[in-house]
Parts: structure tokens; C-alpha cells; sequence
């Protein structure tokens, strides 16, 4: 099957009010299934995690900007917006304004949900709280996503991934077990976890609302989200077994870790002299294997000839696999390893990952062009349909860039009313804040 | 609170593994009926994974599977056999969905067009490693993000243990209900795919694109940012510093320190962060991690408690959310478990109840769905396949 038209979300209309990084992703999701989906823009207040700082022209070189040059309109060309937008319709509207608020109401009235990942209160301190969304249309999806949901006592703090990972617990099991958690590696993965679990609800709920002609209220938790990969250490905890980090470490399988490998000669590769090789080895027969392809008198040492030997001295263990695969190349180590029914594997960088052309094949990446930022990369869709047309077609918005098809389109408005309103600075596609160089 | 899209529908959740289960487990507190298929000779993997709960678990599960695989039924079959085949074949009939953690030369035949099916695999077609022997782990060092993860000289670390299954298997419930609805609209038979390290990657928080976007491509760093975790009175925790300076000052409550030219802007403090450093610890070591989140919170920064796995449950916000809930058995009174990964205010999520044991529901669901009579269940049984 092909064309949009036959995708699940086809006739859908979803609004998306947030920024930076759940509510986005979420509703990247339901574009890429067909729903067309509005993100909702501000001239007045600059994004400036998701559209870089400045708003002024500058052609210095600046971190975050494409090929790290800001260039002309550098809101266009910021890391984070294009890493997360993708099928979007971009529309810019002020919702400080009366104007700005009424065209709210009347997309309100036109769409099927409305996606916010701003701190709980946002939309109804700005004159939207859920009854009146409900009174503009009882159809309507609702899904708010702060942070710690709309509830209890954090309800209102402010989130970033990182504070979230830790606030929710999964900081805590993750790391270098010998040093944790002083210097556990900072990630942020919980705005993606939330997002994901953000359009499944949407998913249920409008279609539930086809049915019943009654919207829900969704609220998405990023911590909640994300602790639904904790629930073997919370009952590890309550057992008062040791509930930290285990690093790459696995109860019943050693080795199970990385290893380093041989520098590898690209004067262009930052990790050169920082390569690795994972390997899982989870059977005695995959460690005899092991033993044999690496050499180095591992097969007769003792000490490693049984998992429990192993896993007692497996400093030692990781000591010693690890002098040797500093003689390989991870990709030829890794190769023959698995040729004799080892699971290792090289580790995979940023660098190494531009030399894969299977990304584009199979849909991971969509080269695309934009019109600020030029052919880019987008993510594409996380299911792979075989017979039906989801992938990434739409790079991400310029600010405003689709103001007139949807103000005409969506909520009929003509060409002299479209130009009145740019005129009063309700819409734009310039930020009327300055920012500049 | 009505039957959502999923109440009446059938999904099979054919062979095991962390992310099949919990795209299961999704779809079953939503409302679908999920039938678990597992081999009757190789076992399931999810019932393997600990912690145990008591003695004898490591035949029918742990915690973890209990927390995949509430409200669901299981079968055993065997689908290598070409009668086992036949039945899957006719269970897939009455079902809208299967999820299929088979290995890719496992599952021909084809299922009916009428079951739409998601299958999960490490490795998705095309991919360079598509027929490479891999773990969680593995997987999650090749999916970028984890690869950059760590400092120069220390091995490339995972993030938690099974986030790719995790992530793979929330993908999946995603495409089970996109596909439901495309059935739903006259289009019956969606086939998709869900990879591991592909789904890994694809979360935006990962890395794939943005160094190509930047052409900024950087090594490893050597050690920990400064500025990042704190030790406090009773614990550990985060706050983020690239915020505006007078937030800082107000969380901090040191007036002196509003005008200090070090810290003014974020390059400054960067410029300095040893210093700052030093005092964020020594403040830090006056305040709890709960005092140090309600000041953060008040004065619009950004930071909270680093808190233990054992912590989650009696945490002030997540008791009063319901966040964890117990397990419904008496023989584990107190143990709770992760809730909802959302709330949605007309569908409610079906608390869990444990796991079902192996089989238990093979002579009911193939008397129901197939036809069989007990007696025939029970032959197959003995010649190992149910």
C-alpha cells in the first residue's frame, strides 16, 4: 500500500504545543503514521534549547549550528530542532494575544488531540484548561507530559533528561560499578522513553474517541516511563539483594564487558586511539571458543575454566582478555569470534556510524533537504512497515513556514485576514525578540 | 471509564524475550486479550531473569517476569512441528495482532493476512550485524549512543541493563496498535519490523544525528563534567548550571555571591568550574537531597535527588502518585512494582496479577480457539508439541 492517505492516522489532525524533546518526539510518531500534525510556534519567546540562541544573523562559527556555522536565520539551522521535528506542519502563532488565543481555540476545534510537554498548568494559565478545551471539542485528545507528571508533590519542578534519569532511578543502576555514582556518565534518555509511551496513549485515546466521542486527559510521566525498565531492581531492593549498578557486568555470563582494541589509522576518527570490542560470552562452549581464537594460554588457566571460576576472578578475567584484544582490529577480532559462535561485537561510534549506507536503506535516516540548513540527516520512523508508506518525508518546519496553508486550509481564513494577522505580529517568521552575534 | 480499541482483540505474543513481553504487557493492560506462545522444549527466557522471589521460581519466573507478563495467558506449542505450525496458524486466525520474537528462519509460514504481525529481531533486515550473535548489552554498544558513553580509557558503558528491549518493545506495542487501526480501516495484514538497535538509535535523546548535523565529530571525555553530581547530607544529587546566575544565587540563598564575575555567565562558570565546583559541594553538604530539589524547584532550577532503586517506592511524589503498586499475592506482601507508564482518564490500566505458570491455558485456548479436545491436547502434549 502506498500513499499517506491509507496510513493509520490519515484525516487526524494533532496539535503540537511543546518543545525540546518528549512532546515533539511524540508527535513525530503520529506524523509518521499519517496524522497531520501542527507545531505550534512562538515569535515572542525563542527556544533556545531546541532553536540555538540567536535570532540574528552571524557567520561565526558557533557549537550546535549546521556545519557549525549560525548563518542567516540560525533558528533554522540549531542541532536539536532537526534531531526531533520531522512530518510537521510549522505554524507561528502568539498565544499572548486575543487574535493568537481565538485561532488556538478555532485549531482546537478542528483537531484531534493536542500534545503539551511544557509544566503542568501551561495551557490553562494560558486561558486553556482542560474543561474549556473539552467545551471546544469533546472529541479532543489531551495529553499533557511534564516532567513528573501532573500530579504530586514535583509536579511543578523543572526537568532536564538528566535530573529526570537520576530523579527516576535509573542513574542509579547504570555506570562504572567501582565508582558510581560519582562519575556515572550523565544521559537522558527518559524525554525519548516518555515519548514513545506519550503516542501510544494518544493512539488509544483518539481512537477510543472515535468511538465514544469523548476525548481523555493523558498524562505521561517521563519518570514513570522510564522506570518501567527498573522493576528488576526495585524487587532486587526489596529482596535486599545489591541493587546498583552492575556496569557491563552480567550475573551469569563471563566475560561481559568491552575491551580495547588496536588504534585504528584514520587521522579523521576523534576515538582512534579509543576503540573497543564487546563481548558476551554466556556458555562454557562459547568460552572455549573464546580461549581459543584469543590465544594467550587463556584455555589452560584454572582460574577461567568455569563460569563460577570466572565470574570470582573476573578482574583478572577482563585483565587478561583485554591485553589481547589490544593486538586486534575490532572489526576483524569481532568477525572471527563470531565465526566460531562468540556474541562480540565493535563498539560503534558517532564517526564510524557516517560510513554505514544500510542507515538510508532501511529507513534510519532520510537525507532530505531544508531549506536553511541544506541536505540533512532526519531520524526516521522506530517500527518499519513492509506494506504500508511510514517513513520520514518532511524535514523539519522553518518558523512559520506553513502559516498560510493552514490558516487558509485548516481554519479558511483568507489571503487579506493571513496578511492582517502577520501585520499585528499575531503570526511571523522571524522572531521578534533579538538575539544576536 | 469504557472498553478502549484493544478490549475484544486477540494478541499473540509468539516465543519470548524481554521486548515481545513488554510490548505484551502493554497491550494487555490496555484491554487486549495477550496469549503468550512459548516452545514447550526451549523454555522462555523471561522466566529466567531474576531476582527470584522463592525457591522452585526459576521454573516459572521472577519479579521481572511477573511484571511483564500479568493478565496475560500462556500456551505452550511447538511451531517447528508442522502440526504445532498448523495450530499457530489457526490460533492467528482469531487473532487482530501477533508480536513475534521467533528467529527470522523460524517464521514460515507466513501468518494469515488477517493477523497483523510485528516482528522483533536485534538486528533488522539490511543491517550490516543482521545475523550476528548479540546480547542487550551488545546491542545497546552498537546503537551509538552507549559506544560515546564513558570516559577515554574506560570501557564504553550501557545505559540501564535491557533498555533496548525495553525500548524495542514499547516500538512495538506502537506498531501493534498502528496496525489494529489499520485493520480497523479496511487495510487487514500490516507487516512490520522492529529492531533493537535500530529503535535504540531512533530515540532522539541518542546521538546518530547530531554530530553529522554539526560535522563536529568528538572524542570520548576524559572524566566527569564538572558540576554534575553532588553529594548532599543523605545521598546524592543533580542540579544544571547552565541556567541564569541570579536562579543559582536564589537556590543557594548566598546573596554575595550575585555579582561574583566568575560565575556570570556559563563560559565563566566553565572558566572557573573548579571553583564553582567547590562551592556547590560545600553548599550541597549543608542540605538534604529532598531540601536541595524544593530549593531548586522555587527558585526555577533545574536538579533533584539521585535516588536508589530502593528509594522509588516510599519517595514522598511517586507513593502519592500510586507510581509502584503492590504485587497481587500474599506471598510477596510489601513488594510493588512499576505502575503505568501513562494514565489515560477514560482507560484504565488493568493492574497486574502475576504471570501465568507454562501452559497453563495450552488445553483451554486450543479448545477454545482451535477446536481440540482435551484428550487431543493431552496427546500432544506427550509427543512434545504443546
Amino acid at each position: 500500500m502506498t500513499g499517506r492517505a491509507h496510513l493509520p492516522l490519515a484525516g487526524k489532525r494533532v496539535i503540537d504545543f511543546g518543545e525540546v524533546m518528549a512532546g515533539p518526539f511524540c508527535c513525530s510518531l503520529l506524523a509518521d503514521l499519517g496524522a497531520e500534525v501542527i507545531k505550534i510556534e512562538s515569535t515572542s519567546r525563542l527556544p533556545a534549547l531546541s532553536r540555538g540562541g540567536l535570532t540574528g544573523p552571524s557567520q561565526k562559527k558557533r557549537y550546535g549550528y549546521r556545519h557549525g556555522i549560525p548563518g542567516d536565520r540560525p533558528f533554522e539551522r540549531y542541532t536539536l530542532f532537526h534531531n526531533v521535528e520531522r512530518n510537521k506542519l510549522g505554524l507561528t502563532l502568539d498565544l499572548g494575544t486575543s487574535q493568537g488565543k481565538d485561532l488556538f481555540a478555532s485549531l482546537v476545534g478542528k483537531s484531534h488531540a493536542v500534545v503539551s510537554n511544557y509544566s503542568a498548568g501551561t495551557l490553562a494559565r494560558l486561558g486553556f484548561p482542560n474543561e474549556r478545551l473539552h467545551e471546544l471539542n469533546p472529541n479532543i485528545t489531551i495529553a499533557f507530559m511534564p516532567a513528573y507528571g501532573s500530579t504530586g508533590p514535583y509536579r511543578n519542578r523543572l526537568a532536564f533528561g538528566q535530573v529526570t534519569d537520576m530523579l527516576a532511578g535509573r542513574a542509579w543502576v547504570r555506570g562504572y560499578p567501582e565508582t558510581a555514582p560519582y562519575d556515572t556518565p550523565l544521559q537522558s534518555l527518559a524525554d525519548s522513553v516518555a515519548g514513545t509511551h506519550a503516542a501510544i496513549a494518544v493512539l488509544l485515546a483518539m481512537a477510543q474517541a472515535d468511538g465514544s466521542g469523548a476525548g481523555a486527559v493523558i498524562d505521561v510521566s517521563h519518570a514513570e516511563a522510564m522506570q518501567q525498565h527498573l522493576a528488576e531492581h526495585v524487587a532486587r531492593a526489596w529482596l535486599g539483594q545489591p541493587s546498583g549498578t552492575r556496569g557491563n557486568r552480567e550475573t551469569w555470563a563471563a566475560p561481559h564487558n568491552a575491551f580495547p582494541t588496536r588504534p585504528e589509522p584514520d587521522p579523521n576518527d576523534p576515538c582512534a586511539d579509543d576503540h573497543w570490542i564487546a563481548i558476551a560470552v554466556h556458555t562454557d562452549a562459547q568460552w572455549e571458543a573464546l580461549a581459543e581464537a584469543l590465544g594467550g594460554g587463556l584455555r589452560v588457566d584454572a582460574r577461567f575454566a568455569t563460569l563460577i571460576g570466572r565470574k570470582r576472578n573476573e578482574e583478572a578475567l577482563e585483565s587478561a582478555i583485554g591485553a589481547l584484544t589490544r593486538e586486534w582490529d575490532r572489526w576483524g577480532l569481532a568477525a572471527r569470534l563470531q565465526s566460531v559462535g562468540v556474541p562480540a561485537i565493535p563498539v560503534i561510534t558517532e564517526y564510524d556510524s557516517q560510513f554505514d549506507r544500510s542507515l538510508y536503506e532501511r529507513g534510519v535516516l532520510a537525507h532530505l533537504n531544508h531549506p536553511w540548513a541544506g541536505p540533512t540527516d532526519y531520524l526516521g520512523p522506530i517500527a518499519r512497515f513492509t506494506n504500508a508508506d511510514i517513513h520520514t518525508w518532511r524535514p523539519a518546519n522553518a518558523l512559520g513556514q506553513d502559516n498560510a496553508d493552514v490558516l487558509g486550509r485548516v481554519l479558511e481564513l483568507d489571503a487579506a485576514e493571513i496578511a492582517a494577522l502577520e501585520e499585528a505580529g499575531v503570526i511571523g517568521s522571524t522572531y521578534k525578540v533579538g538575539r544576536g552575534t | 471509564m469504557s472498553d478502549g480499541p484493544l478490549s475484544g482483540r486477540t494478541v499473540l505474543e509468539i516465543d519470548d524475550r524481554v521486548a515481545s513481553s513488554y510490548a505484551g504487557r502493554v497491550l494487555a493492560a490496555c484491554g487486549a486479550r495477550v496469549i503468550r506462545i512459548e516452545h514447550p522444549h526451549r523454555g522462555a527466557p523471561t522466566r529466567r531473569l531474576g531476582p527470584f522471589l522463592d525457591a522452585g521460581d526459576e521454573y516459572e519466573g521472577g519479579a521481572v517476569f511477573h511484571f511483564l507478563n500479568g493478565n496475560k495467558e500462556s500456551i505452550t506449542l511447538d511451531w517447528t512441528d508442522a502440526y504445532g505450525s498448523e495450530l499457530l496458524g489457526a490460533l492467528a486466525r482469531h487473532a487482530a495482532a501477533a508480536v513475534d520474537a521467533r528467529p527470522p528462519e523460524e517464521r514460515a509460514p507466513a501468518l494469515p493476512d488477517s493477523c497483523a504481525t510485528v516482528a522483533i529481531d536485534n538486528f533488522a533486515r539490511g543491517d550490516p550485524f543482521r545475523s550476528w550473535l548479540a546480547d542487550d548489552m551488545m546491542v545497546q554498544l552498537v546503537a551509538i549512543d552507549s559506544g560515546q558513553t564513558g570516559y577515554v580509557g574506560r570501557e564504553p558503558i550501557r545505559g540501564a541493563p535491557d533498555d533496548a528491549e525495553y525500548i524495542a518493545g514499547a516500538a512495538a506495542a506502537y506498531a501493534v496498535i498502528a496496525a489494529i487501526l489499520m485493520t480497523a480501516r479496511g487495510d487487514p495484514g500490516a507487516r512490520a519490523e522492529v529492531a533493537l538497535r535500530d529503535a535504540s538509535m531512533l530515540m532522539p535523546t541518542r546521538h546518530l544525528t547530531q554530530a553529522r548535523f554539526t560535522q563536529r565529530f568528538q572524542p570520548r571525555p576524559e572524566g566527569p563534567r564538572p558540576m554534575s553530581i553532588l553529594p548532599c547530607l543523605d545521598g546524592f544529587a543533580n542540579i544544571q548550571t547552565g541556567l541564569p546566575w541570579g536562579r543559582i544565587v536564589d537556590m543557594i540563598g548566598d546573596e554575595s555571591l550575585r555579582g561574583d564575575p566568575r560565575f556570570q555567565t556559563l563560559p565563566d562558570r566553565l572558566a572557573h568550574a573548579e571553583e564553582l565546583n567547590a562551592l556547590l559541594i560545600g553548599w550541597a553538604a549543608t542540605v538534604t537531597r529532598e531540601e536541595l530539589g524544593d530549593r531548586a524547584e522555587r527558585a526555577r532550577v533545574t536538579g533533584g535527588a539521585l535516588l536508589e532503586a530502593g528509594e522509588l517506592v516510599t519517595n514522598r511524589h511517586y507513593a502519592e502518585r500510586g507510581a509502584f503498586v503492590p504485587v497481587d499475592d500474599e506471598r510477596y506482601p510489601g513488594l510493588r512494582l512499576p505502575f503505568a507508564p501513562f494514565r489515560i482518564s477514560t482507560l484504565a490500566w488493568r493492574s497486574p496479577g502475576l504471570g501465568p505458570r507454562a501452559g497453563e491455558h495450552t488445553t483451554q485456548v486450543l479448545s477454545e480457539l482451535c477446536g481440540l479436545e482435551a484428550a487431543t491436547v493431552a496427546r500432544l502434549h506427550q509427543a512434545g508439541v504443546a
